[in-house]
């Protein structure tokens, strides 16, 4: 009998660890989103075909800026995307791109102790305003990266003045 | 039925909300793809990070200086996540080369680097307590970047195209590990002027770790940066000049040098922390015409100047105050009015600083 009640302690004192580690865990958002698509109410999916629909929402134009400086090299870099002049299946990915990467709601940022790291500007502009993002290789916003891939693809050397 | 494979098996593994993630990884595109997948791997090592710092504290701990020459070199694998540095360690002090070019010139070039502030300006490595030279390599995937995170450098392997491996340039591994001697003198703050002035060390005295290694004089060195680490598809034989012209001019991956070399056409925007790599043009040109006037080996005279200069500046100070000092240091080494004052005073005037 004391080996189940001790058996039975550790499991409790286990899942009462796991529950409280993933409540304080970065991933807690993740978790939360994942039960929130298996339930009814769950977003309907990015419709990447029609260039068009975005969780239910309606469409809407959308520009994108991209700037890009500093790191070692220094070169000052970027591209200016308008959706309406983009065919539709690029418009589509990159409007999946831009909502998944959370810059709609990211907060500027910057590494001080860094040296040589590439600085990245992103404007977002929709017929609610423009929403601009500032922030560098040593704190880009978490899940900025697919963007930002496609972005330096696009991007072209600016010049300076 | 809608399906999250990678979710299924770990929930986990997934920053995206998993209905994205899901679209990404089916989509017809395949650099929609890749991203995708790279978002995965991605929050994969964040979470092994934790995992693993979690278990052991100590490990986010620098480890302790040996007080001497100490080089880690270690692979990042393409990772790219900062907290992930430095990596797997790959080769230590007094190990035989390994089969990765990239660790090797690392190794070489920072040993280079540890021996020239060692032999030619009394420094024990970058704090002048012989702490340990950490690099990483491969960081990221075709990044086209290095650079010193504070604490170690970091090199990319380039895309091949603009640029090949960071690793490749003695005068890039030289401005790296002398931003970490920077910080650990005058620590100038990386915006504006200070900061234009904090590349500008980077790159005078990694210019000058290199003609000391090539035992270039003034008149033998070609006074490019980057010329090592230029890719297939660009023209330029450099990134940064010292001298008066543009290293580059309408190059379809570059377009054009943006530096100057006067005051009068100083950058004054906002982008790259107020052109910290743009305004360096301006001291730059002052410290290549100062060492054409002295002349001789760039490390004899010029570079000392410079480096009790960095010594003596502090984390405001701007190019006026940099050239003031630069002239009263070269006057208590060599004497009031000697030629190595005149010439101090010569490349400053140029660039329209009045010393």
């Amino acid at each position: 009998m004391p080996t189940f009640w001790k058996k039975l302690a550790v499991t409790i004192s286990a899942i009462a660890i796991v529950a409280l580690l993933l409540f304080l865990s970065p991933l807690r958002d993740s978790v939360l989103s994942l039960g929130g698509y298996l339930s009814p109410q769950s977003p309907q999916p990015i419709n990447l075909n029609s260039g068009y629909l975005l969780t239910s929402e309606v469409y809407h134009p959308m520009k994108v800026r991209f700037r890009q400086s500093g790191g070692f090299a220094g070169l000052r870099r970027g591209c200016d995307l308008d959706m309406e002049t983009l065919p539709a299946d690029e418009a589509a990915k990159l409007r999946s791109l831009v909502e998944q990467s959370g810059v709609l709601s990211a907060s500027s940022s910057q590494n001080s102790k860094g040296r040589d790291l590439l600085n990245y500007e992103i404007t977002v502009e929709t017929l609610d305003g423009a929403r601009q993002v500032t922030f560098d290789d040593g704190s880009k916003p978490v899940g900025v990266e697919p963007l930002l891939e496609y972005l330096q693809g696009q991007a072209q050397p600016i010049p300076l003045r | 039925m809608h399906t999250c494979h990678h979710c299924q098996r770990n929930p986990l593994h997934c920053f995206l909300p998993p209905h994205v993630l899901d679209r990404l990884l089916n989509a017809d595109d395949p650099e929609i793809r890749r991203a995708a997948i790279a978002a995965i791997k991605q929050s994969a090592a964040a979470r092994s990070l934790r995992n693993a710092l979690s278990r052991m504290p100590a490990m986010a701990a620098t480890a302790s200086p040996a007080g001497k020459k100490n080089r880690l070199v270690y692979d990042m694998k393409n990772i790219d996540l900062q907290q992930l540095l430095p990596g797997t360690l790959m080769r230590s002090e007094g190990q035989e080369p390994v089969g990765d070019e990239a660790v090797n010139e690392a190794y070489d070039y920072s040993g280079i680097v540890y021996d020239f502030y060692l032999e030619k300006l009394n420094r024990n490595s970058l704090d002048d307590r012989g702490m340990s030279l950490i690099s990483s390599v491969h960081f990221g995937t075709r990044y086209n970047n290095a650079f010193w995170n504070g604490e170690q450098m970091t090199y990319g392997d380039g895309d091949g195209q603009i640029f090949i491996r960071f690793t490749k340039g003695l005068d890039v591994v030289g401005h790296e590990l002398s931003h970490g001697v920077v910080s650990h003198t005058s620590n100038l703050e990386y915006f504006e002027e200070p900061g234009a002035l904090n590349e500008h060390f980077a790159d005078a005295l990694g210019e000058s770790i290199q003609q000391w290694h090539l035992k270039q004089d003034v008149t033998q060195s070609s006074w490019t940066v980057g010329e090592a680490i230029m890719g297939s598809g660009v023209n330029a034989k450099g990134l940064r000049t010292f001298k008066a012209e543009k290293a580059y001019e309408n190059d379809s991956l570059l377009g054009t040098d943006p530096q100057p070399k006067h005051l009068k056409d100083k950058y004054v925007g906002f982008e790259d922390n107020g052109g910290v790599h743009i305004n360096s043009g301006i001291p730059n040109y002052a410290f290549y015409l100062t060492a054409m006037e002295i002349g001789g080996y760039v490390w004899d005279k010029t570079a000392k100047i410079w480096y009790q200069t960095l010594k003596n500046l502090n984390t405001r100070s701007n190019f006026q105050e940099c050239a003031s000092m630069t002239y009263q240091v070269a006057g208590s080494m060599f004497g009031s009015g000697s030629i190595e004052q005149q010439a101090v005073k010569t490349g400053w005037d140029a660039v329209g600083l009045s010393v």
